[in-house]
C-alpha cells in the first residue's frame, strides 16, 4: 500500500463515510480541512479548542501550530497513522499537504463499578470498565510507582486494538517479558473483541481445559499480582485484565483472603479447596461407591441407600449424569436469562424440578443431595474458567467411575494430575508450589499465612 | 513419541478392563447375619441367611411395625459354599457377604464338625471380612435369628450390639471374630466363644461356649455368672461393677462401679514345676451404698471395702480356674501364652502341666472416689 499521504485521495475517502465530519474553513484563501468522527470526539472542545483559535490565526504571520497553544499538535506522516488517529478520537487539520492530530476524543464508556463476577467482602470496590486509559488510571490508583511501566502494542489487522503490557520493573523477569511480547507479536486476528479472546490468542496449550491466563476486573488484584512479578494485559474495549503466568494456586487466592486475618481466611482458603475437591469427586465417588464397593459403605448407610435407590428404574450412573446436566443446563439458563428472571429459574428448577423427580421416584433423594451439593461446592470456585475446567473433568470422572469403579477413579485422577503436572504457563510449572516442591512458597497456597513474611514472587 | 505410548496406554486402561464387577447396590442382597446349624433328619450342614428387605424399613412417613425388615432364608447341604450358592434359587438378590455383622452357630454343629472346618470358608473367601463376631447358642438358631429387636431392625445386629456394651458389664463376653477365631486354630489353643440365649422371645448375651483345640469341637459352657472371672484372666475389664453383699462387708450391701482394670502374669519355675501369679490390680469407684452407718468422711472408711472387693475378685478367679484346670482340664483361658513368653521350655507339654500347675491371684482393689454426695454423715 502506498503509505505517502496522498490528501485529495484521503479527502476524498473521508467523504464516502458518513459518520466523517470534514469541514473546510476558507481563511483568506488558505483553506484548512478539519476532519473529525462526532460520535467519538467532544464535539464543544473542537468547537472551543480548534475552530476558535483557527478563526483567529493569521497563515501569514505563523504556521499553523502556534494557533493551538493549549493542545499538542501532531504531525502525521503515514497513512496508517491518519485512519489510526481518526479512529481513535483525534480531530485532523489538514493544511495543504500536511495533516495534524489534536486528541479530542470522548468515547462512550459506562462509569466505574464494582466488577459482579467478583465478588469480595472487603477491599476496594472499583473494577476495570471498557477504557484502556481509565483502567490504567485506575491501576495507578492502586500502585503508584514509577517502576510500573507500560508497554504499547496494537493487535488485530482490522480492528487495531489498542493492548497495552503493565509490569514493575526490577521485580519482572525479562525472559517473562520477551516471552509476553513475542506471543503478542504473533496475532494475526481481524478482531480482538475481548480480553477472553486475547487470552486465547496468547495461550500455548489450546488443548488443555486449564486456564494458562487468569483474568480479573479488579485493579487491586492486578496491583498485587504486578508487585509478585507477574505482567498484566490491558486490552482496549475490555474490562477483563489478563495475568500471567498463571497458576492453579493463584486461581484458588481471593482478596478476602488478605483483607481478614490470617487463621480464618486459612481456614476459608482450605474450605475452598476441599469443595473444589468435592465439586470434582462426589458424584463419581458416590457413583462408585453404590456401584462397585458397597463394602466400604457402612452398613446403615447402605441399607439406607439400598432403600431410597428400590423402584429407581434407571442406573445409578444415567441418573447421575441427567442429574449433573440438568444442574449444567439450570447454571447456563440463570447466566443467559436477564436478572429479574434468573432466581425464578434456580427456584423452579432445584425445587420443583428436584422434589418432583424424587416424588415421581426417578431419582433418589441420596442423588439429588451429591449432585446439588456438588453443584454448591463449585460455587466456590470464583475463577469462572477454572469452574468450568473442574466441571467439565467432573464429567470425565463421572464415566471413569461408572466404568471401572474407584479403580477408575485412581486411573482418571492419574492422567489429570499428569497433564497439571505436565502443563507450564508462561514457563511457569502449573502446579507451583506443589510440584516443583517450593517449601517456603506454601505461606500463600493450601493456607494463607500471616503477613510480613508471606508474599515472594514467582520465578 | 513417548506421548503416543502413553496415551494409547492410559485408554487401554480404560477400554481393556470393561464395566467388570459393576452391581448396583439395589441390586444386590445385602446380608447382615448368618445362621450356622446342622440337620439331623439329613445329616447335612444348615445355613440361614438373613437377608435385608430395604423396601420394608420403616421411615417417618410410613410407621408399619407389621412385617419385618428382613427375610431369612434356610437351606441345607453337604457344603456352605454350595447353601450360598443354592440362595439364588430363592432369592432374586444374590447374597453378599461385606455387611456380615454376626455368624451365630449353635453347638451342636461344633460337636458335630471341627471348629476349623466350619470356619474354612469364612477364612477363605475374600467376601468375608476377618472382623465379623462369631457367637455360639444352645438354642434354636432360626428362632434368635427370626426375634424382633424393638431398637435394632435385624436380631443379627442385635446380637452384635450386646457384645459391643461389654465395657457395662462383665458377665458380657468380648467380641470374638473370625479372624481370632482364625488365629487361635493356627495356634493350636483352646477358646471361648460369646453365648448368646433366647430368653422370652429376646435375645440376650450369656456366657460362652467352649472349643477344645486337640478335636476342635465344642466341649462345654461357662455360665454367665462365670464370665466376670474369665475377663479378669483375659485381661479385658474396662467397666462393669462389683457387688459386695453384707457377708462381706460390714454396714450392709455396697456397689462398687470399675473404672479400670489390669491383669499381670509373672510366671517362675519352683522345682521343675512352674507357677503362675495373676496379679490384678482394680481402680473402682463408690456407685450405690444401701448400707447405713458408713461415713465415706471418716479416714479408713475404704479399707475394709477394698479387702472385701479383693475376696470377691479372688473367688471369681479361682472359680474359673479350678472349673478350667479341674472339670475340663483344658486351657482355654490362652494362659499358655504367658508361659510361652516367660518360661518357653514348659510350654511345649502344657496341656499335661496345665490342670496340677499352681496359681497364685493377687488382687488390689482401690476405690478413688466415693461421688457427689453422701447421706451418712452427722
Amino acid at each position: 500500500m502506498d503509505q505517502s499521504l496522498n490528501i485529495e485521495q484521503i479527502l476524498r475517502e473521508k467523504q464516502k463515510n458518513h459518520h466523517v465530519t470534514i469541514k473546510k474553513l476558507e481563511l483568506e484563501e488558505h483553506p484548512v480541512h478539519v476532519i473529525y468522527i462526532p460520535a467519538i470526539t467532544d464535539v464543544k472542545q473542537i468547537q472551543d479548542a480548534i475552530l476558535l483559535p483557527l478563526q483567529e490565526w493569521n497563515h501569514k504571520e505563523s504556521p499553523l501550530p502556534h494557533a493551538f497553544s493549549a493542545e499538542p499538535l501532531l504531525l502525521l506522516e503515514k497513512k496508517n497513522d491518519v485512519d489510526q488517529y481518526l479512529l481513535d478520537g483525534f480531530t485532523l487539520l489538514i493544511e495543504q499537504q500536511t495533516i495534524y492530530a489534536i486528541d479530542t476524543a470522548q468515547f462512550a464508556y459506562r462509569s466505574i463499578q464494582e466488577p459482579v463476577a467478583e465478588m469480595t467482602l472487603r477491599g476496594s470496590r472499583d473494577g476495570f470498565i471498557e477504557s484502556l486509559e481509565q483502567n490504567v488510571a485506575l491501576l495507578r490508583v492502586h500502585l503508584r510507582s514509577t517502576d510500573l511501566k507500560f508497554e504499547e502494542f496494537t493487535v488485530g489487522t482490522r480492528s487495531f486494538t489498542n493492548v497495552s503490557m503493565a509490569y514493575v520493573d526490577r521485580t519482572v523477569n525479562e525472559e517473562l517479558l520477551k516471552d509476553v511480547r513475542a506471543r503478542i507479536h504473533a496475532i494475526e486476528e481481524d478482531y480482538i473483541p475481548d480480553g477472553g479472546v486475547m487470552e486465547q490468542l496468547l495461550e500455548k496449550n489450546n488443548y488443555s481445559l486449564f486456564p494458562e491466563i487468569q483474568e480479573t476486573e479488579r485493579p487491586t488484584k492486578v496491583a498485587s499480582a504486578l508487585v509478585e512479578g507477574r505482567v498484566a494485559i490491558f486490552v482496549e474495549g475490555s474490562p477483563s485484565v489478563l495475568l500471567a503466568p498463571t497458576t492453579l494456586n493463584s486461581l484458588f487466592q481471593q482478596a478476602d483472603d488478605y483483607n481478614f486475618k490470617w487463621i480464618p481466611a486459612s481456614l476459608i482458603r482450605l474450605m475452598r479447596f476441599m469443595a473444589a475437591f468435592f465439586s470434582v469427586m462426589l458424584p463419581s465417588i458416590y457413583i462408585s461407591l453404590i456401584s462397585y464397593h458397597h463394602g466400604l459403605i457402612p452398613t446403615d448407610l447402605a441399607i439406607s441407600i439400598a432403600k431410597t435407590r428400590e423402584g429407581v428404574p434407571i442406573p445409578s450412573f444415567m441418573e447421575a449424569l441427567i442429574m449433573q446436566l440438568t444442574i449444567e443446563t439450570l447454571r447456563e439458563a440463570g447466566i443467559r436469562l436477564p436478572k429479574p428472571i434468573g432466581p425464578a429459574v434456580s427456584i423452579v428448577g432445584a425445587i420443583v424440578l428436584g422434589e418432583a423427580a424424587v416424588t415421581a421416584g426417578i431419582v433418589s433423594p441420596l442423588m439429588v443431595i451429591v449432585v446439588s451439593f456438588a453443584a454448591i461446592c463449585s460455587f466456590t470456585i470464583a475463577d469462572y474458567a477454572l469452574s468450568l475446567a473442574l466441571r467439565t473433568i467432573s464429567f470425565v470422572m463421572l464415566f471413569a467411575a461408572a466404568f471401572l469403579g474407584i479403580y477408575g477413579l485412581i486411573l482418571a485422577v492419574f492422567i489429570v494430575s499428569i497433564h497439571l503436572i505436565h502443563l507450564q504457563s508462561f514457563s511457569v510449572p502449573y502446579m507451583e508450589p506443589f510440584t516443583p516442591f517450593y517449601v517456603k512458597r506454601w505461606k500463600d497456597s493450601l493456607i494463607r499465612f500471616k503477613l510480613k513474611k508471606g508474599g515472594g514472587r514467582i520465578e | 513419541m513417548l506421548r503416543k505410548i502413553i496415551f494409547p496406554c492410559l485408554l487401554m486402561l480404560f477400554v481393556l478392563t470393561g464395566c467388570w464387577d459393576i452391581r448396583e447396590i439395589e441390586d444386590v442382597g445385602i446380608i447382615t447375619g448368618m445362621g450356622l446349624d446342622v440337620n439331623e433328619e439329613k445329616d447335612e450342614l444348615t445355613m440361614i441367611n438373613q437377608y435385608v428387605v430395604p423396601g420394608k424399613i420403616p421411615t417417618q412417613q410410613t410407621i408399619s411395625q407389621q412385617t419385618v425388615p428382613y427375610q431369612n432364608i434356610s437351606q441345607s447341604g453337604k457344603t456352605f459354599f454350595e447353601i450360598i450358592r443354592n440362595n439364588s434359587l430363592e432369592s432374586n438378590r444374590p447374597p453378599n457377604y461385606t455387611h456380615l455383622k454376626s455368624i451365630l452357630s449353635s453347638t451342636a454343629l461344633f460337636e458335630k464338625e471341627r471348629a476349623d472346618k466350619v470356619i474354612d470358608l469364612f477364612i477363605r473367601d475374600h467376601e468375608f471380612r476377618r472382623t465379623t463376631p462369631v457367637y455360639l447358642t444352645r438354642d434354636p438358631v432360626p428362632d434368635i435369628l427370626s426375634t424382633n429387636p424393638a431398637k435394632e431392625f435385624f436380631p443379627s445386629i442385635q446380637i452384635k450390639s450386646l457384645s459391643e456394651n461389654s465395657n457395662k458389664n462383665n458377665k458380657n463376653p468380648k467380641n470374638f471374630t473370625i479372624g481370632d477365631m482364625s488365629q487361635m486354630i493356627s495356634e493350636k489353643k483352646s477358646f471361648l466363644i460369646p453365648g448368646i440365649e433366647l430368653n422370652s422371645g429376646k435375645i440376650k448375651a450369656s456366657g460362652a461356649g467352649i472349643i477344645e483345640a486337640e478335636s476342635s469341637k465344642y466341649i462345654g459352657w461357662i455360665d454367665s455368672e462365670d464370665m466376670e472371672g474369665v475377663r479378669y484372666i483375659q485381661n479385658t475389664v474396662q467397666g462393669g461393677f462389683l457387688y459386695l453383699d453384707e457377708e462381706n462387708v460390714d454396714d450392709g450391701p455396697i456397689v462398687l462401679e470399675i473404672k479400670g482394670s489390669k491383669t499381670k502374669f509373672k510366671t517362675k519355675v519352683n522345682g521343675d514345676k512352674p507357677e503362675m501369679t495373676i496379679q490384678i490390680s482394680t481402680s473402682t469407684v463408690l456407685a450405690e451404698d444401701w448400707g447405713t452407718g458408713r461415713n465415706v468422711y471418716n479416714k479408713g472408711w475404704k479399707k475394709g471395702i477394698e479387702e472385701a472387693a479383693n475376696t470377691v475378685i479372688q473367688r471369681k478367679v479361682e472359680h474359673v480356674l479350678k472349673l478350667a484346670q479341674q472339670e475340663y482340664q483344658i486351657d482355654f483361658l490362652n494362659l499358655s501364652k504367658w508361659v510361652n513368653i516367660h518360661e518357653p521350655k514348659y510350654w511345649k507339654e502344657w496341656n499335661e502341666i496345665f490342670p496340677d500347675m499352681d496359681f497364685k491371684v493377687e488382687i488390689t482393689t482401690e476405690i478413688t472416689d466415693f461421688g457427689t454426695q453422701n447421706f451418712n454423715t452427722e
